[in-house]
């Protein structure tokens, strides 16, 4: 204690050095004057007297600078010093410090979003006790990325496997609810065994969590609310526990509201009991999702040796299941829930930052290089006045790191803004909802330590650099030349070229990039979008058990939706372009397979004969699907083009047989249906395939599903087409509700909106290392020129002409960028071969992208170049001859 | 060696002023070194002034206060006195002396023809 307000009060001490000084001298003096009195107290004459106090006293000077250091902190007193001086000169070289702070704050900026995307993404995880504990078991399946678990591989995971404290699980549904208050609803909800949050080590806000055994059969039935239920249904009311709601037809009690945020696992807003009793006891129908804590001391890697080994156990002893699944898998929460092209995406962002700053930090090194040729006097001054060159070096470093700290601050308040609306734009796309992007303590830890590092690496070469003259010559020279020797150019060269060769590599990346996402976010429906609009629902299997009930209710609806005033029409869909597709094996009549041999795969849509004709697609052969279509007897299909151009090259495939494969539930491969015609290519399947993969069109009535679409083309508003389609369906069943209502052309902005935004981004930070390249050349570039304007002079007096002047210079200029693209081309190529196998859809030779880069990098180059070549051109030799 | 010394100066020097303080009351810079000197019979003679250099950081460590008054007199001088971080101090580091001071004394009567 006494030690941390010794402390303390030496830092405060600092900062009123000279009126403690001056106290402490008064201090003294009082002393000797008592001293002075006593002496001649005892007799000594008064003169004699004073010196003899003073000599007792010791040497004033040396006793306050004692006392001084005694009192303070002499080590942070020279480190402030050296501060105070730092800001005074920045503050006094205003242009010079400005650009450094603005290229630093661009920077560190962009590198902080960078940051903060794979923060959020990789690193910062989810809001749990200790979440890096919980891991999601799975199938690692033949095809895919994961499969979920059935209930006999969710007991075997559990019974058999040591590393995992407890295992829970959850199954996904949306879950219709209603009440008699408000109107129906449609929820994003989850099945979970009873030690789902205790898992999670998740808290409710109000009521409790599930109890022990409420999710076996016979239980009363409970649920549990996320906090935006809470919020939007019951208005936050807190005496919503032990209310009652009906789940899917079936009251329900309100135990439990969960707190704002908190959706695992899959934007879930109601937990239900998941009742593994009621759940197929087989192999092949796998709907959960499987969850637990690692024990202490156990690694991911042992876990997964040791779930695999399971698996491969139950895959032995069942080997009808080896043609879905390989092994098992366990994956971090992450890695669970991020998927597609995003992690890829979001490295490649970090890496796009990592050399905006690298650039960013050549460029300041240039500028400082250019004005450590005005400091050579000061620091050969030093240098004799008995600096160490540690010392000098220390001085030089503390002004970068002080240029890196302001540039760190500025480029934080930009990130801030830049992440808000980053963050904004993503969770408009439909991101997890655990996937928020904000700034938090890692990340400003981290631009604390990126500010340290740029500072010292951009300061350090140009700091060894002036610290290296001998101060002999330098004051000899009168200060001019001085630090700006050949060396300090060949420096400042090599930093340039290596700022534009970076340049070259980002902008071509961006490009590339950029080009791609456009082209995603541009690729055409195929099909008129304006006027379409969808709506979802979902029959719950409580009142509509069977296909036939389905049938019977859409057959019902439809004729009901076309009749409303304004519709032209309506169809019936599983699937919505561009989304929702579910993917069969499929094989062809009289096509030689072998036997082992998985077949290959199409997407599968079921819809109405009026498909094709609500959304506008033309068919291109034979004919459309009819009303008989999917009757008995008559299984006919209709294929899309790009199906017919992969798998019936050359052939006519109308008349032809398809049939899909079995699953693993099913006993043999499905019936044969015959192909009656091809649909024009239109976007249909995932966003990233649009075009690219193969449809099968089956008739609706053949199995009308559970979770089906209306489409409707209309000139109305969406919001009455909504209204009237809400009041067909409730005229027939009053708790049913429709949600999912966008027009279509919303699904596919959507859909497409991240390719925008990552689009957006790249050409953000192409900009920004532009605008540090242009700045980086015309620093060293006026560097060059003040430095040899004597030697322009000369050149000028014996005869050389403005353009021989302007010449010397611009030639440096474009040897500079002919260097950089020498060297910065052929890495742009190999960069672009390993973006392609990440992620890119354009070629990576492509020559627009080419093309543009070399225009527009020679053009922000040279003309960055043109002012101090003008000013090279224009030096008055009689001024520059007697310029001291 | 010259830095073991002057610790060993330090550490004493710090009670020793602890303890005028606390059984003088308030005084200034040249009454307390002109105390230590006459306790300590003259054996200590050292600059004067450096008596500050033990006071500011005592100061600092806030077991002792100081402020400007009045001498007997009637010059200006600063004042010191102990205050109650300071009393706890002195108790602790005399206990502490005490025992140390009761170590060596038995190590210094061991005989060693025995």
């Amino acid at each position: 204690m006494a030690r941390l307000t010794h402390l303390l009060s030496r830092i405060a001490a600092l900062f009123r050095r000279a009126a403690d000084d001056d106290d402490f001298a008064r201090e003294l003096e009082s002393h000797v004057e008592m001293l002075t009195a006593d002496n001649i107290a005892r007799g000594m004459p008064p003169v004699e007297a004073r010196r003899a106090a003073r000599v007792r006293v010791g040497a004033p000077s040396s006793l306050v600078m004692q006392h001084r250091d005694a009192r303070t902190l002499p080590a942070l007193g020279n480190l402030l010093q050296d501060l105070r001086f730092a800001g005074r000169l920045l503050a006094r070289d205003k242009w010079f410090s400005a650009a450094a702070v603005i290229a630093l704050a661009l920077g560190i900026g962009a590198n902080t979003l960078g940051f903060t995307i794979i923060n959020a993404a990789f690193i910062r995880g989810f809001a749990f006790e200790a979440a890096e504990e919980i891991h999601a078991v799975s199938w690692r399946p033949t095809r895919g990325r994961r499969l979920a678990s059935g209930v006999l591989d969710f007991e075997d995971w559990q019974t058999q496997s040591r590393s995992f404290a407890s295992l829970a699980a959850s199954s996904r549904h949306a879950i219709n609810i209603s009440d008699d208050v408000a109107t129906p609803q449609q929820t994003q909800g989850a099945s979970i065994t009873a030690n789902f949050f205790d898992v999670l080590r998740q808290r409710t806000l109000l009521g409790r969590a599930l109890a022990a055994g409420e999710d076996r059969p016979g239980a009363d039935p409970v649920v549990i609310i996320g906090y935006d239920l809470w919020r939007n249904r019951f208005d936050r009311d807190p005496s919503v526990i032990g209310r009652t709601l009906r789940i899917d037809g079936r009251a329900a009690t309100i135990v439990g509201v969960m707190p704002d945020g908190m959706k695992f696992p899959d934007d879930s807003e109601l937990w239900v009991p998941l009742v593994q009793a009621e759940l197929p006891r087989v192999r092949n129908t796998r709907s959960l999702s499987v969850f637990g804590r690692l024990n202490p001391g156990v690694t991911r890697e042992q876990a997964a040796a040791e779930i695999d080994g399971i698996a491969q156990r139950v895959i032995a002893a069942n080997p009808d299941i080896a043609n879905s699944v390989m092994g098992g898998q366990v994956e971090t929460l992450q890695s669970r829930f991020l998927n597609g092209n995003a992690p890829r995406m979001f490295v490649v962002v970090m890496g796009a930052v990592m050399f905006v700053l690298l650039i960013a930090c050549a460029n300041v090194a240039t500028l400082l290089l250019s004005r450590a040729m005005y400091r050579g006097r000061e620091v050969a001054v030093r240098y004799s006045l008995g600096a160490t060159r540690w010392r000098v070096v220390r001085q030089l470093l503390i002004e970068s790191v002080t240029l890196s700290v302001a540039g760190g601050l500025l480029g934080l308040a930009l990130a801030t803004a830049g992440v808000r609306v980053f963050d904004s734009a993503v969770q408009a796309t439909g991101a997890p909802y655990w996937l928020r992007f904000t700034i938090d303590y890692r990340v400003v830890l981290y631009v604390a330590v990126i500010c340290i590092a740029t500072g010292v690496l951009f300061g350090l070469a140009p700091a060894l650099q002036v610290s290296r003259q001998s101060p002999h010559e330098t004051l000899k020279e009168s200060g001019r030349g001085t630090a700006g020797n050949r060396r300090g150019g060949r420096l400042g060269n090599t930093l340039v070229i290596a700022e534009l060769a970076l340049t070259i590599l980002l902008l071509f990346g961006a490009g590339l990039m950029l080009r791609s996402f456009m082209s995603l976010y541009a690729s055409p429906a195929g099909f008129e979008l304006t006027g379409l609009t969808r709506m979802r629902m979902q029959l719950p299997p409580s009142n509509y058990p069977t296909p036939e009930a389905r049938g019977r209710f859409f057959a019902q609806l439809l004729p009901k939706v076309q009749g409303i005033a304004g519709i032209r029409d309506a169809a019936l869909s599983t699937a919505v372009p561009p989304l929702d597709h579910e993917e069969w094996r499929f094989e062809i009549d009289g096509r030689r397979y072998e036997d082992d041999r998985p077949r290959p795969f199409t997407s599968t849509v079921l819809a109405t004969p009026n498909y094709f004709d609500v959304l506008g697609v033309r068919i291109v052969r034979g004919r459309a699907l009819n009303d008989q279509d999917g009757a008995a007897g008559a299984d006919n299909v209709v294929i899309s083009q790009v199906m017919a151009d992969r798998f019936f090259r050359g052939e006519d495939p109308i008349g032809r047989q398809i049939r899909f494969m079995a699953r693993d539930d099913e006993p043999a491969p499905r019936s044969w249906r015959t192909i009656v015609g091809v649909a024009a290519p239109f976007s249909q399947g995932s966003t990233d395939e649009a075009f690219r993969s193969p449809v099968v069109f089956i008739p609706f009535r053949e199995a009308p599903s559970r979770t089906t679409s209306i489409i409707v083309r209309s000139a109305l508003p969406p919001s009455s087409v909504m209204s009237g389609v809400r009041a067909a369906v409730q005229s027939l069943d009053a708790d049913q509700p429709v949600f999912a209502i966008e027009t279509l052309a919303d699904v596919f902005a959507e859909e497409r909106s991240i390719y925008r935004i990552f689009a957006t981004l790249f050409a953000v930070l192409a900009s920004i290392g532009i605008v540090l390249s242009a700045v980086g050349v015309y620093g060293v570039m006026a560097y060059a020129v003040a430095q040899r304007t004597q030697e322009i002079g000369v050149r000028m007096a014996v005869g050389a002409g403005r353009w021989d002047v302007a010449w010397l210079f611009l030639k440096r200029g474009l040897a500079q960028i002919a260097i950089a693209l020498a060297i910065g081309l052929p890495a742009a190529l190999a960069l672009g071969s390993v973006l392609q196998l990440q992620l890119v859809e354009v070629e990576p030779a492509d020559p627009v992208t080419f093309i543009a880069i070399v225009v527009v990098l020679a053009a922000v180059a040279l003309s960055a170049c043109l002012a101090p070549v003008r000013k090279a051109a224009r030096v008055d030799p009689v001024i520059a001859l007697r310029a001291d | 060696m010259g830095e073991t010394k002057s610790d060993i100066l330090q550490g004493t020097l710090d009670l020793m002023v602890l303890k005028t303080l606390d059984a003088m009351g308030p005084m200034h810079g040249y009454g307390i070194a002109r105390r230590i000197e006459q306790i300590s019979e003259e054996a200590l003679q050292v600059n004067q002034g450096t008596i500050y250099l033990c006071l500011i950081r005592l100061v600092q460590k806030g077991w002792i206060d100081a402020s400007w008054g009045t001498s007997e007199n009637n010059r200006k001088a600063k004042f010191y006195a102990i205050s109650k971080a300071g009393r706890k101090q002195l108790a602790a580091e005399t206990r502490n002396w005490e025992r140390v001071a009761g170590v060596i004394g038995r190590v210094l009567q061991l005989d060693p023809k025995k």
